[in-house]
């Protein structure tokens, strides 16, 4: 196995390109190094022939903003994208998102780029990000960079040429809520997350967004629901019924040993609802 | 094979590590410093729990070559060089925060390092930054009392807000 | 009795100082010259026979130093009541996870790369992984030659069924048919749970040029350990020495070999140490769960809410092997009805094997899910009389003179006090919101002394030295109460005494920490042993002071007469007189179980309890119905501990208890796939975070004493036994139904409440 600390981008791609398809982009370290270890054979990695850690790539974690659009580096941590001005102002929901992930040792060390990698149906900052309408920059030697929605992101196949270089988020004033339901009080993984940011025109909605996390096999967006918001105003009947449509018409969620495809739905259902009262600024609305 | 300089406690330590070896793996076996725990080896328990920078980072799953020519603090580094303890340490004993004390090291950082950050914690807050530190023997009550008197004793002292652990002379990189 | 000045008070922890600083060494910690590294090649089934091992590939790879296996170790079986357990296997492999052969070689790579490159044949065959259907006539037999075992005559074996034990008096069938009484049914399951201790589990081994053995590991229960490893080897106990380290916790799941039988059986092949430190997913594999099982509850009471009936019977899964399985199903039993007072009563345990990991006797076995299962049926029951759920406890509580299920007569029976007491402290009675509950339940538990040595020994350079069999687990008995103990007797600073503890060469026998007995067990070894001293120290001083003994106290350090404080000598001195140190030794011997009446049991073996203690909890907890969420506020326990020498260990037992409950509730299930392989992981092992746990009120009850030093009683166990009980009374409570089966997590909590 070969290691490697490229300095630029295209000295990573350069690398993931020529190893590829058994090179492994090493950021957080909080599942690759897990993914390698715990292989509960012993079998020599054969098939991860070269490691490319990007954490040398200073380009990586900038964050910045201009006026219209944040760009976040996919090396910034979770711990970062929580408390950094500039997210918290333009992209409060990732903020949001980001606090709530695992526990500070992690988010220390996660990354957003780590995070939209890892496919985790219900990934803390994946799913906030679909809320924003964001997009994923990503670099690839042979075609030059690309623009990809999150939300088409997290549930594509990636190339593994490729590498995740920053995301792009639209500047709103939406008003936002993220709500996680766990089978305890903290440090896991949601069972189903909503993340949600309304616009509001006057007192009518111009524009809502939700994003669902644990309720298919990626985090969606839960158009049906969005699409029946628009327009209405914002009461608690309009958050009953968008959530019921994104219960019963945007998740699609699978029984597995963590929950049951109903008790998701349900989930839906009131996470939603409550995270459509907070966005609409009726009550404070935490799940427990 | 990678040639690594890690700031531990305040000393530069020069290592040659394998380039997935962890610095948990790093600590123990190549420094002998094994007042950090591992508990699981996955990131789910804190027993391993260390700081980096000041920040808390399990060192199960934190590749040593990321650690290069940063401050690394340990159990180790706690205490000062006459041997006093640490005032967490001290109000760990005094509140009855430990019994096996396994998950301690990593309990001990955690809670120092908060308490850098935010001085007079809430029981909210001190129970939520320490989420990612399990312990199976106490149910947590002292450990929290723990804290608090942690905070008052730094108060007392002067030292609210202080950075745990030694800064090496010589760190970082941009 | 006179004040005392160390027993009784709280204090820090002796070991706290190296812990905090990250000096105390568990077993991973010791740093062996030349050590190999072992690793322990485990079948990938829930069930096959094992055809054929072949080590040739792997003895020749790089490192590799020994191999062991079926076929270069002891053929005789391990001895657990039944002998149904091999080392390796001969030929059944029994579970996902079964060591199958162990490698040492120079580096950990090294080994696994030989582990793998052992070739074993494996004859699949179906396994059996629920205990209801292996009950089934038509189940596979996990040991195909049960007829064959050599068993103790007291024990079941029968197919899969490997215990059995009934408790019966009176006639339950005619009063549930009695035309006053409201008879209420239901039926309970219980999750697989994890012990949970931070420390997974290492041991390391050396052989010895004189043909012994050391091993150093962090054990409850080494001095047993011990000795079944030198009598399976075939060496001379003398010489095998167990080096116990401290230990990161262990609530039973650290009594019965592990690691420890792998580096042994490697080192006795090869001239260097074998280390063997297993990661958490490894101790996974070979983890002794908390028996899962399926009771089902039957009750009568008549409209005043007097309970006249119960019949209860568990099934228990207790995995491949019996191992130390029995105490679930027995205490089950004995507490099923407890402590309760019911004329008519029919209480069955059935112990089942399967293709399982081997149950084993973690932290109160069966006291948490009996007493979840028979309170939540009991508030049930009390719901449907319109009965408070604390006025029914109260009305049908023992009280002095009451027996036991088994007719063991009852004396100093706390119940009452220990259900007003956690009641007031949970805020019993307040109106509640929407959402809001409060539960209680309640039970007893025993004390146990088991064999146990103790030396003294003070020196003239001013050391004290105290030599103690019982490990240190966590707990604080033995690196705090036992030296506090001798300190009292001594009149000296505890902090002065150095404790050795668990290693065999001291030769200080004790049978283990478990079953509530190391105060209890060790306190009585420590006492004599200071007894002893303070007996041969008071005889020099009468010598060094010309006093008599009536006259001398020692106080500080010092022997000194009384009134007289400048007349004294130090300990140390008389030390000196004596040829350079003073010791004794002292015992604790089994005491006999109360009386009972065996009549009423039927193949028991525990139906009668030493010293018992009663125990409340009660539980605060908000619900929301919507997603089933369920928040403990406030767990307030009432524990009857006899006197608490060590209080800070006391209501550290008691604390850590509500919290290890709270999970046994509501988040830890130990998940099998459908082949039978374990996921013992800590992302899906959910056990409570700091965010999770309650705020905890601890009421000790000192009013009756047991028959331990200063009057305790076993402290460890109870504090699991209630919480569980208490937050599905207070779930039953918010939302009207608790969930019958163990987690209670939120979707099943939803379902409860959902479809009640």
């Amino acid at each position: 196995m070969q290691y490697f600390e490229p300095n630029f981008v295209d000295e990573a791609l350069v690398l993931l390109d020529r190893f590829a398809p058994h090179a492994h982009v090493l950021a957080g370290g909080s599942l690759l190094g897990l993914a390698v270890r715990t292989r509960s054979d012993s079998r020599a990695i054969a098939d991860a022939t070269a490691i490319v850690n990007v954490k040398r790539i200073p380009a990586l974690r900038e964050i910045s903003f201009d006026g219209a659009t944040l760009t976040i580096g996919a090396l910034v941590t979770a711990r970062e994208a929580s408390m950094h001005e500039l997210i918290r102002a333009h992209a409060p929901l990732v903020a949001r998102a980001a606090s709530s992930l695992g526990a500070r040792q992690l988010r220390t060390v996660a990354t957003i780029g780590g995070n939209l990698c890892s496919g985790h149906p219900a990934a803390d900052i994946s799913t906030a990000l679909l809320a924003c309408d964001a997009r994923c920059l990503i670099a690839d030697i042979a075609s030059g960079p690309t623009s990809v929605l999150a939300v088409d992101f997290v549930r594509a196949e990636s190339d593994p040429r490729s590498l995740l270089t920053a995301i792009e988020v639209p500047a709103s004033a939406a008003r936002v809520a993220y709500l996680k339901m766990q089978t305890r009080r903290a440090f896991e993984m949601a069972i189903v997350s909503a993340a949600v940011a309304v616009e509001l025109d006057g007192s009518t909605v111009r524009a809502a967004r939700i994003a669902l996390g644990g309720a298919a096999p990626s985090p969606v967006r839960a158009a049906n629901a969005e699409s029946w918001l628009r327009g209405k105003s914002p009461s608690g009947a309009a958050a009953s019924d968008a959530s019921r449509l994104a219960a019963d018409q945007d998740a699609a969620p699978a029984s597995d040993a963590h929950a049951s495809a109903e008790y998701r739905r349900q989930l839906v259902h009131v996470l939603v609802e409550r995270a459509l009262h907070e966005a609409f600024g009726m009550h404070d609305a935490a799940v427990r | 094979m990678q040639p690594v300089t890690l700031l531990v406690n305040g000393s530069a330590r020069e290592v040659v590590v394998e380039p997935l070896q962890t610095l948990l793996a790093v600590l123990r076996d190549h420094l002998g410093l094994t007042g950090t725990k591992e508990g699981c080896g996955t990131g789910y328990c804190g027993a391993c729990t260390v700081l980096i920078d000041g920040q808390p980072v399990n060192a199960c799953l934190f590749p040593a070559v990321d650690a290069d020519r940063r401050d690394v603090t340990t159990i180790e580094g706690l205490a000062d060089d006459a041997g006093m303890l640490h005032p967490v340490q001290s109000a760990f004993i005094e509140r009855f925060g430990l019994q096996c004390g396994y998950c301690t090291p990593g309990m001990i950082l955690s809670a120092a390092s908060l308490l850098a950050e935010n001085p007079q914690p809430s029981d909210e807050q001190a129970r939520s930054a320490l989420a990612g530190n399990i312990c199976r023997c106490t149910g947590y009550q002292t450990i929290i009392a723990a804290v608090h008197e942690a905070a008052r004793l730094l108060r007392e002292q002067g030292r609210a807000g202080e950075a745990p652990g030694k800064r090496a002379p010589i760190r970082g990189r941009a | 009795m006179s004040a005392l000045r160390v027993v009784g008070k709280q204090r820090p922890r002796l070991d706290a100082a190296a812990k905090v600083l990250g000096q105390t060494h568990y077993t991973a910690d010791v740093a062996l010259d030349g050590a190999l590294e072992g690793v322990v090649k485990r079948s990938p089934h829930a069930f096959a026979r094992v055809v054929r091992v072949d080590v040739t590939r792997a003895a020749s790879l790089p490192g590799v130093r020994a191999i062991a296996h079926a076929g270069n170790t002891p053929a005789q079986p391990l001895d657990f009541g039944i002998k149904d357990q091999h080392l390796f296997p001969r030929p059944y492999a029994r579970y996902a996870g079964e060591p199958v052969a162990a490698v040492a070689a120079d580096t950990v790579a090294q080994a696994r790369a030989a582990a793998d490159a052992i070739e074993v044949e494996y004859e699949i065959l179906e396994p059996v992984l629920d205990a209801r259907r292996a009950l089934e006539a038509s189940a596979p037999l996990v040991h195909p030659d049960w007829k064959q075992y050599t068993k103790l005559p007291t024990r079941v074996l029968r197919g899969n069924v490997c215990g059995h034990n009934r408790i019966r008096r009176g006639d339950v069938e005619t009063a549930f048919a009695r035309p006053d009484v409201v008879v209420h049914a239901s039926e309970f399951c219980f999750s697989p749970g994890l012990p949970g201790y931070i420390e997974p589990r290492a041991a390391a081994a050396r052989r010895e040029p004189d043909g012994g053995l050391t091993v150093w590991c962090g054990s409850q229960s080494p001095y047993e350990n011990r000795d079944e490893l030198a009598t399976f080897f075939g060496l001379e106990r003398e010489r095998v020495r167990f080096i116990n380290q401290f230990v990161g916790g262990a609530f039973g799941g650290k009594i019965i070999m592990a690691a420890e039988w792998y580096a042994a059986a490697l080192a006795l092949q090869c001239d260097r140490p074998v280390r063997m430190a297993w990661t958490r997913h490894e101790d996974g594999l070979h983890a002794f769960p908390r028996h899962g099982g399926y009771a089902s509850f039957k009750s009568a009471a008549t409209a005043d809410g007097t309970l006249v009936a119960m019949r209860a019977e568990f099934v228990y899964d207790t995995g491949a092997y019996i191992g130390y399985g029995t105490g679930t199903s027995q205490i089950s039993t004995m507490l099923a009805s407890a402590p309760y007072r019911i004329p008519n009563l029919d209480l069955e345990a059935t112990l089942v094997y399967t293709n399982k990991h081997v149950a084993g006797p973690v932290r109160a076995p069966g006291g948490p899910q009996a007493n979840y299962a028979k309170e939540l049926h009991l508030d049930e029951l009390a719901a449907i009389l319109g009965v408070d759920a604390l006025e029914f406890r109260l009305h049908n509580a023992w009280e002095d003179g009451d027996q036991s299920p088994s007719g063991q007569t009852l004396s100093g029976v706390r119940v009452k006090e220990a259900l007003r007491a956690a009641a007031d402290a949970i805020g019993w009675g307040t109106p509640a919101r929407p959402g809001e509950g409060r539960g209680i339940g309640c039970t007893w538990w025993f004390s146990a002394c088991g064999e146990s040595k103790a030396r003294l020994e003070v020196r003239a350079d001013g050391s004290i030295l105290l030599a103690s069999g019982n490990p240190e687990v966590g707990t604080g008995a033995s690196s705090t109460a036992l030296p506090m103990m001798a300190a009292e007797v001594l009149g000296v600073d505890p902090a002065r005494i150095t404790v050795v503890l668990s290693d065999t060469a001291t030769d200080t026998y004790d049978a283990g920490v478990g079953g509530s007995a190391s105060t209890f067990s060790a306190g009585t070894a420590v006492a004599a042993a200071a007894k002893d001293v303070h007996a041969k120290l008071l005889t020099l001083a009468e010598d060094a002071l010309e006093a008599r003994a009536d006259d001398i106290e020692l106080r500080d350090g010092r022997a000194l007469v009384r009134g007289s404080p400048d007349h004294a000598v130090a300990l140390a001195e008389l030390a000196r007189k004596a040829g350079g140190a003073v010791s004794g030794e002292g015992e604790a011997a089994e005491i006999d179980d109360p009386e009972f009446d065996e009549s009423l049991t039927e193949t028991h073996g525990f139906a009668s309890w030493l010293a018992p203690s009663y125990t409340a909890s009660a539980a605060h907890v908000d619900v929301d119905p919507d997603t089933g969420a369920v928040t403990v506020r406030k767990i307030a326990t009432a524990q009857d501990v006899g006197y608490a020498v060590n209080p800070t260990g006391a209501i550290g037992q008691i604390e850590g208890g509500a919290v290890m409950g709270v999970g046994w509730a509501l988040t830890e299930a130990l998940q099998f796939d459908e082949r039978g392989h374990v996921r013992p992981d800590l992302k899906d092992y959910l056990m409570p975070t700091a965010v999770d746990a309650p705020e905890i009120a601890t009421i000790l009850i000192e009013s009756s004493p047991g028959a331990g030093p200063y009057g305790l009683k076993g402290v460890g166990e109870p504090p699991i036994t209630t919480p569980p009980a208490a937050i599905a009374g207070a779930i039953r409570a918010a939302v009207g139904a608790a969930p019958h089966e163990t987690p209670m997590t939120p979707e099943r909590v939803w379902r409860a409440a959902r479809d009640r």
